[in-house]
């Protein structure tokens, strides 16, 4: 992810401390969240279970969302999902602060697969319901 | 949004089917949490039904064997001599040593690792080392491999542990008339592993009977499969639902303009090119039905037996009591749901996945049985999707809150289930024939 720029997102007083906000860079939806003692996480504003925006949701210790509409769990580092009814992760930026400025790394969305029934075990041989 | 359904079949009956009455009461949860009526499917279903055994391709050559189990039950099946498979109970006369540990294999007679007693391909004793050193006698002659009912339909080897069941072709009743059309026998099997679930096996083929939680757990599917137009069929004993494929769900609000990227991946599959398409969203589903029928030389492919619907559609069949079948134009997937041997909030789930393999091309190898714990392997995201809430649901199950199912009717099949178990467990089995 080297290669990858940081982009300016805000000013950390825009975010303040234990809130969230929404921010639109470059056409996507950074929701930076102020975890506490200066520490910031951003992910990309949509659930991977119906794409609705997590804005709004829960963060718990720091190091978890909680979908505001179905109530899927992810982790704020590694984007994986914690609980149904989200199975694939969200997008998490690497965030930086610096001279009192947010920034966060667009790293590209997570993808769904192109054929959700594939199953990898039959070498992506796709099954049904 | 109706959809547009074929009015004549080739093979495979297309008709709606009849709708028993199945009541409405509620589906007691002790059947899915009670080691009493976990026995009692012991004794009145899974020791008295047509169980699926394992593939003809898997024992092509003689004395080619497999192991399967059902229950604390493993069987052994073998190919004969006279290319008959047979299935026997695996376990070795003398001291109770099973006589096969592995999932398969070759053997040109089945001999226990343990005293050496060795049995042919038919079963029968035929060497014993000391023979004249048992005092009960010569165990020859006397002490064959215990033989059971098995048969053969759709490349599919079938047994029955019940000494006196009556044939397999009434237990299937209308299966071969419905599924002999795709040519399972043609088919080859290309993933075969069994999960370990925390959950009655119920649980698991319940999950897979409705298309009511498609557009909560699998939102992305609104946009390739139509779970509202879902034609349910109950017959005797088994059930199928049609669901249309590669049409967008009237459950959307907003009806796509453009053809969506996941009908978009399966046209490209079959050679369609999607920005080709001229046509509205909802007539691509028929458009892919004729490409392929018209280009079915070129795939490889035969489909002279099949409607157009199966085409593209699943047509998803429930056979009593634990084979799923998603059956498609030229593949197939099968989830066998099997009891755990004590504990009826466990279960196995085997998926078995099916290709028919395009003309010209080489036939694949058979794949390695995986045995896996729920979790460790991703079956890909419908079925991952499928099964997270699984093991929360058999849980939820034993609270003393919970007192069963409150079934609508959408899920109708779940009910249908119920009834043909119900009558197995009071003794008035149903036949479709």
């Amino acid at each position: 992810m080297a290669d990858i720029p940081f982009v300016l997102v805000a000013k950390v007083e825009d975010v303040p401390s234990a809130g969230m906000k929404c921010f639109d860079v470059e056409g996507r939806g950074v929701l930076v969240m102020n975890t506490g003692e200066g520490a910031y996480k951003a992910v990309e504003n949509a659930c991977s279970h119906e794409k609705k925006p997590l804005e709004g949701g829960r963060v718990r210790g720091g190091k978890k969302i909680v979908c505001p509409h179905h109530g899927a769990n992810f982790d704020l580092d590694t984007g994986k999902a914690l609980s149904p009814p989200a199975v694939l992760p969200i997008t998490v930026f690497p965030t930086k602060v610096e001279d009192g400025s947010i920034y966060v790394q667009l790293v590209e969305a997570m993808k769904p697969p192109a054929n959700p029934f594939a199953v990898p075990g039959a070498g992506g041989m796709p099954g049904g319901l | 949004m109706a959809i547009t359904r074929v009015k004549e079949s080739v093979m495979t009956p297309a008709e709606k089917g009849p709708e028993p009455e199945l009541g409405s009461e509620l589906i007691p949860k002790e059947r899915y949490t009670s080691p009493e009526f976990m026995q009692l499917e012991w004794d009145k279903v899974w020791s008295k039904s047509w169980l699926l055994g394992c593939r003809e391709e898997e024992i092509p050559e003689v004395g080619d064997y497999v192991t399967t189990e059902i229950g604390n039950e493993s069987l052994l099946i073998v190919r004969g001599e006279d290319m008959k498979a047979r299935v026997f109970y695996n376990v070795c006369n003398h001291r109770g040593n099973q006589v096969k540990f592995d999932k398969g294999g070759n053997s040109k007679t089945l001999q226990c690792a343990y005293h050496f007693w060795e049995y042919d391909l038919t079963g029968t004793l035929v060497n014993v080392p000391d023979e004249e050193d048992f005092t009960q006698g010569c165990p020859k002659d006397k002490l064959s491999l215990k033989e059971i009912p098995s048969g053969t339909w759709g490349g599919f080897v079938f047994f029955n542990l019940d000494q006196n069941a009556g044939p397999m072709e009434d237990f299937l009743g209308i299966v071969p008339e419905h599924l002999d059309a795709y040519h399972f026998e043609k088919m080859r099997m290309t993933m075969d592993v069994t999960i370990e679930w925390d959950c009655n096996w119920k649980t698991s083929v319940d999950a897979f009977n409705e298309v009511y939680h498609v557009q909560c757990i699998h939102p992305e599917l609104l946009y390739d499969n139509d779970d509202v137009n879902v034609q349910i069929d109950l017959y005797e004993r088994h059930n199928r639902y049609l669901v249309p494929f590669h049409t967008v769900s009237p459950r959307v609000d907003e009806q796509p303009e453009e053809v969506p990227p996941i009908i978009a991946y399966q046209m490209q599959a079959i050679g369609m090119d999607p920005e080709e398409f001229t046509g509205r969203v909802p007539e691509i589903r028929l458009a892919m039905q004729k490409y392929k029928r018209e280009n079915q030389e070129q795939l490889g492919f035969d489909y002279s037996d099949l409607n157009d619907d199966q085409l593209v559609d699943d047509y998803h069949y429930y056979i009593y009591p634990n084979l799923t079948l998603n059956t498609f134009a030229d593949r197939m997937m099968l989830f066998r749901q099997r009891p755990h041997e004590t504990d009826p909030n466990k279960m196995y789930y085997d998926v078995k996945m099916f290709t028919m393999i395009p003309k010209g091309q080489p036939v694949p190898e058979l794949p390695d049985h995986n045995q896996v714990k729920h979790g460790e392997i991703s079956l890909g995201l419908v079925l991952d999707q499928d099964s997270v809430n699984l093991p929360h649901v058999q849980k939820g199950m034993n609270s003393e809150a919970y007192e069963g199912l409150w079934i609508s009717h959408q899920e109708r099949r779940i009910r249908h289930m119920h009834k043909t178990l119900m009558d197995d467990i009071n003794g008035e089995h149903a036949n479709d024939a």
